[in-house]
């Protein structure tokens, strides 16, 4: 079958038209903005532990409606009911890039995940379908659904879900059919089957730590206002509360460090592979692209890991703290920087791309329907009408994010470094993370 | 067997490359096959030769508004990929528009009404000509 396109793959996918470079002048001002806002909340911050046990504002009316289980019911109902129209379209549509499964997987799942979960919390745990199989299971068997029926290995932690999120990454950005119906639905099936597989097995724990998408969206979730714990009757509640406390809250497990480095690595590698620079040079090289591609972004993920592992171990430590274990508990530092770039990188094609699937999910089989009368919405392109503004958005985003991660940062050192190395010790990190966000900065400029 | 280069380390160039390209910029980059301003719009230049393609990659300042000239030379037919079409709304648009080339020089005209990178790309071989900076 013949895509629109033609039988020739478009190595950009769904890509659309880009943003414009930003500008020089606001590439630079961004970088020294971070350079000084993190030099200066070195110099001026507290010297001691900020945020644990800081008391929140407690929303008991809002609490009640959205931990209600009816209002859960109805998140998880949307869930299966969006589940099934996948499937439905993944199975029964045309193999046509007018078919809405590429937009409701590359557009509204990936990068749709990051604006809801900032704005709502722990978004995809909300309506994940197969967490929800996954307890009608345990209902119907009577067994336990958070634990299954074998314990979660605690030294796996997170390594699963960054595993998934390199297959995403990979599937997205460098695989060639990515936007044929085939491997989608390929890929699709393969996470559902290995998620109702371990669901059962472990419980809904499999999905806190490996579910790819469930574990990106409740370390964005940290960045949320949100936040639900148990009172002193057990029972959960709803809080207000700042987001750096949220995200001091995030539990250091294996590959957490993983996590944030695929994430944030294969991000800087989408940027600079539009760069001129590296395509002339890949396309001049006599290489093979998708090879150079693999190792590009890989070696991306791996120089992250690396320059922030190093970092977080070039200091000093108290007795008893094992140097090995200091990355993942800083890694939490790197999820606003994460949020920041994503905001920055997605804004535009979230926004056109995501239009243009809302009007394509009313046609589930490219044959002229309008089943939710969304057929024939126009598409916005006021972001893209309005450069200036979405240069000023994408930089505003990136150094906001930086100043989080660096507030978040000397947050844990304080309480982590032996009281005469809490400054000093955070330099390492400190420079690491404004080359992560200058990089950002000159990767959104050249790109 | 040859040996793979390293990998240039990516962050490295990130920060060099604003120097990189401010001296790009400075000396001018578009030779042979390229851009040229005219004065109702801009005219690119490909050259398709023996299965290889220039540019390569190049970027091009396009005003909003005006008309992109695309000047093709090949010594056979073939199809090159605009992402996305000029309107960039409806069927094909958003997904960009085909345009098919003959054996000699033909010239298509693109509208580029909307700021924003679009990519003109060959389909055989896979390569990327230009990127038009649409501002």
């Amino acid at each position: 079958m013949l895509s629109l396109t033609g039988a020739v793959p478009v190595a950009h996918g769904l890509g659309g038209q880009k943003d414009l470079p930003i500008p020089l002048s606001l590439a630079v001002t961004g970088s020294v903005a971070a350079l000084v806002i993190s030099f200066t909340v070195l110099a001026v911050a507290w010297r001691s532990p900020r945020y644990a046990g800081r008391p929140a504002l407690a929303v008991p009316a809002l609490g009640r409606v959205v931990l209600s289980g009816p209002f859960q019911a109805v998140l998880k109902l949307l869930g299966l009911l969006f589940l099934a129209y996948t499937v439905m379209v993944a199975t029964l549509g045309q193999d046509l890039l007018t078919n809405p499964v590429f937009g409701i997987f590359l557009v509204w799942l990936w990068v749709g995940i990051v604006p809801a979960s900032l704005l709502l919390g722990p978004a995809f745990k909300a309506i994940s379908p197969h967490r929800t199989l996954v307890e009608l299971l345990a209902r119907v068997t009577g067994g336990d659904p958070e634990d299954g029926v074998a314990d979660y290995p605690a030294r796996l932690g997170y390594w699963p879900a960054a595993l998934g999120l390199l297959a995403f990454v990979w599937f997205e950005l460098i695989y060639p059919f990515n936007t044929e119906l085939g491997p989608v639905r390929l890929w699709l099936a393969a996470y559902l089957g290995v998620m109702l597989v371990g669901g059962a097995v472990f419980g809904t724990r499999f999905f806190e730590r490996a579910d790819p998408f469930e574990v990106y969206s409740s370390l964005l979730a940290k960045l949320s206002l949100w936040a639900v714990e148990p009172d002193a009757d057990g029972r959960d509640r709803l809080l207000v509360r700042s987001p750096l406390a949220n995200l001091d809250t995030t539990v250091a497990r294996p590959g957490l460090v993983a996590v944030v480095a695929v994430l944030l690595g294969s991000t800087a590698y989408d940027s600079f592979r539009e760069a001129a620079f590296w395509v002339r040079w890949v396309q001049t090289s006599d290489y093979p692209p998708t090879l150079v591609a693999n190792l590009a972004m890989l070696g991306t993920i791996l120089l992250v890991a690396g320059l922030f592992s190093a970092a977080c171990m070039l200091t000093p430590v108290r007795d008893g703290t094992a140097r090995r274990a200091l990355p993942a508990a800083f890694a939490h530092a790197i999820v606003p920087i994460i949020a920041g770039y994503m905001v920055a990188h997605y804004t535009t094609y979230w926004f056109e791309r995501g239009q243009v699937t809302l009007a394509q999910v009313s046609d589930p089989f490219s044959n002229g329907s309008d089943w939710f009368g969304t057929a024939g919405l126009g598409v916005s392109y006021w972001l893209s009408e309005h450069p200036g503004f979405l240069a000023t958005l994408k930089v505003g985003a990136v150094v906001l994010g930086h100043v989080v991660g660096v507030v978040a940062s000397h947050e844990r050192a304080v309480g982590l470094l032996p009281r005469r190395h809490q400054l000093t010790g955070q330099l390492a990190l400190l420079v690491v993370m404004v080359i992560f966000t200058a990089g950002g900065l000159s990767l959104l400029f050249a790109g | 067997m040859r040996r793979l280069p390293a990998p240039l380390p990516p962050l490295a160039l990130a920060l060099a490359l604003p120097l990189v390209l401010a001296l790009l910029g400075a000396t001018g980059c578009s030779r042979g096959p390229g851009a040229a301003a005219a004065d109702d719009g801009v005219v690119v230049e490909v050259m398709i030769e023996d299965g290889r393609a220039r540019p390569a990659g190049d970027r091009v300042d396009v005003p909003t508004g005006k008309t992109v000239e695309l000047v093709v030379m090949a010594d056979s037919a073939g199809l090159i990929h605009v992402q996305p079409g000029e309107d960039g709304d409806g069927e094909g648009g958003a997904q960009g528009r085909e345009i098919e080339y003959q054996p000699g020089t033909t010239t298509f005209a693109l509208e580029m009404d909307r700021a924003g990178t679009v990519d003109v790309e060959l389909h055989d071989p896979d390569q990327l000509l230009v990127q038009l900076e649409v501002r």
